[in-house]
Parts: C-alpha cells; sequence; structure tokens
C-alpha cells in the first residue's frame, strides 16, 4: 500500500478545473462562432446604386431571373474632350425574392460590387407582391 | 399519397414559446428540403411540440382565446399533389391560415417554369404569409408566425 500524499486531492482536483476551463473555452468559442455566423449570414443581397453600370450581367446569370433593370444612356460633354461620353444610368432595379434562391451567383459576377450580401432577414410578406424589392428596398444598408 | 399527407400534417402540431397570444396548432407539411429548417427550428426551440390535451386544458385562462391552425407548406408543389393539399387544407378547424415556406411554395422557385410545378401553393389553397428563402432560416419561420400573430387577417381573411 502506498501512501495518500495530503496534497493529492489537489491533483485529483486539477482535471476537473482544466475540465471545466476547456468547457468555458469551448462554450466561448462556440458562441463567438455563432456571433461570427450571424455576422455573415446570407440573409439578403442590397444594392449599392451608384456603383451599378446597368451591365446585366447579374440579370443574365441569375439561375431564377429574378432580377429586372432598365436603364438609358446619358451623353456627358465634358470640357476638352472630342466627343460626349455615353453613361449608362440605372432607371429600376428589381429582386424578386419570392423568386430568388439566394444562391449569389449575382453578387459573385457583379463585376463593381455593386451586390452584396447582408445579415439581415428577409421578412415576409402577406402578399405575394410585397416580396418586389425595387432601388429604394435594396439600398437601404441593413 | 393523400392519406400519407394528411398524417404528416395532422400528428405533428407544435406551439410558439414565447408566443403566448398565438395559440396555433403549427401543423407541418414537408414536400422537399425547406422542410429542414422546420426541424431545425424544432431542434433549437423555437417551436415545441404541442402539449397533451390535459397539459391544454390545465392552462387556464389562454384556453379561452381561439386558437388558429396555420399551416406551413415547405418544398415543391407538384399539380399532381394539389388535391392532396386541398385535402389537408380543409382538414384543418377554422380559423386556419397558411404559410407558403421558401421560393418553390411561393413561385415555385427555380421550377417556375416546368410543367409539372404548381408556381405557387396559393394556385391550390389561400395563403396568409409568404416567407421568402431558398430556404428561409429557421429564424424566418419564427419572424412570419410573430406577423401572423400580429396581422388580423389571421381570424378574418383566412377562411
Amino acid at each position: 500500500m502506498r501512501n495518500v500524499e495530503p496534497d493529492e486531492s489537489d491533483q485529483h482536483l486539477q482535471p476537473d478545473e482544466q475540465v471545466v476551463a476547456q468547457a468555458h473555452e469551448t462554450a466561448q468559442a462556440h458562441e463567438t462562432a455563432q456571433a461570427h455566423e450571424t455576422a455573415q449570414a446570407h440573409g439578403t443581397i442590397i444594392l449599392d446604386t451608384p456603383a451599378c453600370t446597368s451591365c446585366m450581367l447579374c440579370v443574365r446569370e441569375c439561375p431564377v431571373w429574378c432580377i429586372e433593370l432598365s436603364s438609358h444612356t446619358e451623353q456627358i460633354d465634358e470640357p476638352g474632350s472630342r466627343r460626349p461620353r455615353s453613361v449608362a444610368v440605372l432607371d429600376t432595379f428589381t429582386i424578386d425574392w419570392g423568386l430568388c434562391m439566394f444562391c449569389g451567383i449575382c453578387v459573385e459576377v457583379c463585376p463593381f460590387d455593386a451586390l452584396a450580401w447582408s445579415p439581415a432577414l428577409q421578412p415576409s410578406a402577406s402578399a405575394k407582391s410585397d416580396l418586389v424589392a425595387g432601388i429604394d428596398a435594396l439600398s437601404i444598408d441593413r | 399519397m393523400g392519406t400519407i399527407l394528411g398524417t404528416m400534417a395532422l400528428i405533428r402540431r407544435y406551439r410558439v414559446p414565447g408566443m403566448p397570444h398565438l395559440r396555433a396548432h403549427v401543423a407541418d407539411l414537408g414536400l422537399a428540403c425547406c422542410a429542414v429548417e422546420f426541424v431545425a427550428a424544432v431542434s433549437r426551440g423555437l417551436l415545441v411540440p404541442e402539449p397533451t390535451e390535459d397539459a391544454s386544458a390545465a392552462v387556464g385562462p389562454e384556453a379561452d382565446q381561439q386558437t388558429v391552425d396555420v399551416l406551413i407548406v415547405s418544398g415543391t408543389l407538384t399539380h399532381a399533389l394539389e388535391p392532396a393539399l386541398l385535402r389537408v387544407w380543409e382538414g384543418l378547424t377554422q380559423p386556419r391560415a397558411a404559410l407558403a415556406f421558401g421560393a418553390c411554395t411561393i413561385s415555385g422557385g427555380p421550377y417556375w417554369d416546368s410543367y409539372a410545378v404548381a408556381p405557387g401553393i396559393d394556385h391550390a389553397i389561400p395563403v396568409t404569409r409568404y416567407v421568402p428563402g431558398c430556404p428561409p432560416r429557421p429564424e424566418a419561420l419564427i419572424e412570419a408566425l410573430a406577423g401572423l400573430a400580429e396581422s388580423s387577417v389571421t381570424a378574418g381573411k383566412a377562411s
């Protein structure tokens, strides 16, 4: 039989404390990960209107054709230029959330980063037509 | 198939914790992948299974409140399944409300142009609330149920 050292009970406690500390760390890491996940959540898609050049890439690449846009060109006559410069101006831009698959292809293909993910939850609606969002609804920084 | 759907919708009944004003019998009718998010909402405690008859009788004053039967349809509805969905809807007690959960139930989603898919469940039954997403997050389900509780249409418009 070996002698029981008085401080052996402390040694017994130590691993438990380690387990508790580890559990706390794990819980904290989990909370941090969850907060990160919420911040990065693909909740809805927002539009940076001035960045949009009406290039139609998002409209064409959307697998469900839920994006529609219209635009017109304006002539900008800059002093000293040889001829007026043509600029596309965005008139309307709509996303039908009732069709959208939230796949993010539009966000990926946009060459000017005019479309971006927002963690905000896309709210439900009592009518289908309320799910069609225009420039005003899409431009809100959520 | 109609019997299977009827059983699915009738046996699973849930309540929303934190929303005592919404005494909703939530019946889940999962036709495709969006149904997984309903399960996620249940596993996270956002929805709790309906208490037994005895337990609900013991609630007391709340029992006087009107209970709304909410049918949550998630997934792709094919034309072939429309009569089955209609039967499930007609099997609910009044007042009742239907929730279209996900792109397929709202508009047919990626299958909007398919000959076999209904472009939205509102072609078969009246819908009270549309929840966008592919799939919508479990939080979206709770948000929609909250909207359902707030809107007066629950008892009126929904037939």
